[in-house]
């Protein structure tokens, strides 16, 4: 039997190991290396109404344990996900999360709309509330609960597809925006989005990226990511997928400890095309040696009595 | 495009051309079969020095026959400062073949490299001398020492001119201020071009198809991130993993 399959917001998915928004593109890029059938659901790149460029060069750039990046969201548009990418994710089995990005609720709801005819195609919608890089929209939609609340509340009323609220940790208070996006119905949250950051050439004085200010994502963020995944699954009922600097399975499963029911792993692919089955191995060899039946049985024992 | 691998090689040998220059030998048989000259390489760092991403190489030279790949690459942080000190038997964890590769579809090409741009040319002669094409060369360094580079070109069937920055013996100026010299000396049907982008900027501008291979940061290497971005003169980004590392130069406008 598989200790890995769970049903989430009553999606069956065969394992909780999920890409993570703006890693995987939509899906194929990798098609070399894993099948995307193999990974528990593809979280697709950030996806806007109509085509966004994206911002200027360099767009990443390392650093300690981690990298930072500003691409500013650049995505070919829904209509060419539909038309093109979706089929193909169909086509190869995939569950499919789309990540969904605007600068206005209006965009956000038209998105929304257009997704709906594909129900159980697109298996939920990821709503970036969270993005550091685009200066209208993205983070601007997270960081104060009534803006977090109106705008979830007003997709939840007309999405056929159950909604995650991608949360950002560049908040004062994560829990405060969880409760506001739990309050407002969503299926699900989904935490943490990069940190806001910025690296400086030290040759030409000036700030090494296009976009002066980027996201840090990658081991670097692991503590911190980890830390909002146990406040966040303590303080809603929703279930948590939790994001944040996963490079193998020990850090799956503290996850999984923390309060995570699934969790994304982004960057750590930059490194290791295969990271996703060797995380799904690594969480299943620990259940089967710990006695474990089921994966949802080690969730939450962090903090469970 | 072939299929994309992820593979562990041993170092046959690492060996210092000239200050900062290295040249560093692998072996496998797989990817030496499926490379192409153009193309490029995911090197792991290993985490060494706190390093964390791969590091963007091009494939100097292939042999064929011994399942031997070089990589030239010059020292310049701390990924490339890892590599430096990989000793003969070490392993490297490389993913490719990565990137767009070179046409060989011209008669008489005039290639031009510029320091560590010369990386992915070697490569480029040797198969357009298996099409029985011998190709012109104008290389430049900053300065003697570094023009020992061009040294490794000399086994193959090509015409090679040099110059350097510095005054020396060589052409004094860049290669591409060389290259204008060339051009009006014979006709050539192509350019290609390899180097750092203030050099890219001044290739000469001329009817022929031009084509350079450009550098930028990159993260995944293999079109899923979309850090690498080129700008277009039509106003768009293009990836230089994915749609490069060899673009059209009319196509491209090219970072400072």
């Amino acid at each position: 039997m598989n200790r890995l399959k769970q049903k989430i917001f009553d999606v069956e998915f065969d394992n909780p190991i999920f890409s993570a928004s703006g890693t995987f593109g939509y899906g194929r890029d990798y098609e070399d290396f894993i099948p995307v059938n193999e990974i528990g659901a593809v979280v697709t790149k950030g996806t806007s109404l109509t085509e966004w460029k994206g911002n200027a060069s360099p767009r990443v750039y390392e650093t300690a344990s981690g990298m930072l990046n500003s691409i500013g969201l650049q995505n070919p548009g829904i209509d060419h996900f539909l038309s093109k990418d979706l089929p193909w994710l169909v086509n190869n089995k995939a569950k499919v999360i789309l990540n969904v990005a605007g600068h206005t609720i209006d965009e956000y709801q038209s998105v929304v709309e257009k997704c709906n005819s594909y129900k159980g195609k697109i298996h939920a919608l990821e709503i970036n509330i969270s993005c550091p890089n685009v200066t209208e929209g993205g983070m601007a939609f997270g960081t104060n609960p009534e803006v977090v609340y109106e705008l979830l509340s007003n997709l939840k009323r007309i999405s056929s597809i159950p909604l995650i609220a991608k949360l950002s940790p560049n908040v004062t208070d994560v829990v405060e925006i969880a409760k506001a996006a739990e309050s407002a119905g969503v299926d699900s949250l989904s935490l943490i989005n990069t940190l806001s950051g910025i690296a400086i050439d030290i040759h030409k004085k000036k700030p090494v990226l296009g976009n002066i200010f980027g996201g840090l994502s990658g081991p670097a963020i692991k503590p911190v990511a980890l830390k909002m995944v146990y406040q966040v699954s303590q303080a809603t009922n929703l279930p948590i997928i939790g994001i944040g600097g996963i490079m193998n399975s020990t850090d799956a499963i503290e996850f999984f400890l923390a309060g995570a029911s699934a969790v994304q792993v982004g960057t750590a692919v930059f490194i290791n095309p295969y990271v996703h089955s060797e995380i799904v191995k690594g969480v299943d060899d620990y259940l089967d040696k710990h006695g474990y039946s089921s994966i949802t049985e080690i969730i939450g024992l962090a903090w469970k009595e | 495009m072939s299929k994309k691998i992820l593979f562990d090689a041993p170092v046959l040998s690492n060996e210092k051309i000239c200050d900062d220059v290295y040249l560093l030998k692998f072996k496998h048989a797989d990817f030496a079969n499926i490379v192409l000259p153009g193309q490029f390489v995911q090197v792991s760092t290993n985490f060494e020095n706190q390093t964390f991403l791969r590091r963007p190489i091009s494939i100097f030279d292939v042999d064929k026959d011994k399942s031997i790949v070089m990589l030239l690459y010059k020292v310049v942080g701390k990924g490339t400062h890892y590599f430096s000190s990989l000793q003969k038997d070490d392993s490297i964890n490389i993913l490719g073949p990565l990137g767009n590769s070179f046409t060989l579809e011209y008669k008489k090409p005039l290639i031009i490299g510029g320091g560590i741009g010369v990386a992915p040319l070697k490569y480029l002669v040797r198969e357009y001398n298996r099409e029985g094409v011998s190709p012109t060369l104008s290389l430049g360094f900053a300065n003697i020492d570094q023009s020992c580079m061009a040294s490794l070109f000399t086994e193959l069937d090509c015409d090679i001119n040099i110059c350097t920055d510095e005054k020396s013996s060589y052409f004094h100026g860049n290669s591409c201020q060389l290259a204008e010299v060339i051009l009006d000396e014979e006709n050539y049907d192509s350019i290609y071009a390899c180097g750092p982008n203030i050099m890219l900027k001044n290739v000469p501008i001329t009817n022929l198809p031009t084509f350079i291979s450009l550098e930028e940061y990159m993260a995944c290497g293999v079109g899923a991130c979309l850090g690498c971005a080129v700008k277009t003169i039509d106003n768009n980004y293009v990836h230089v993993c994915k749609d490069g590392p060899i673009f059209d130069a009319k196509g491209v406008i090219l970072n400072e």
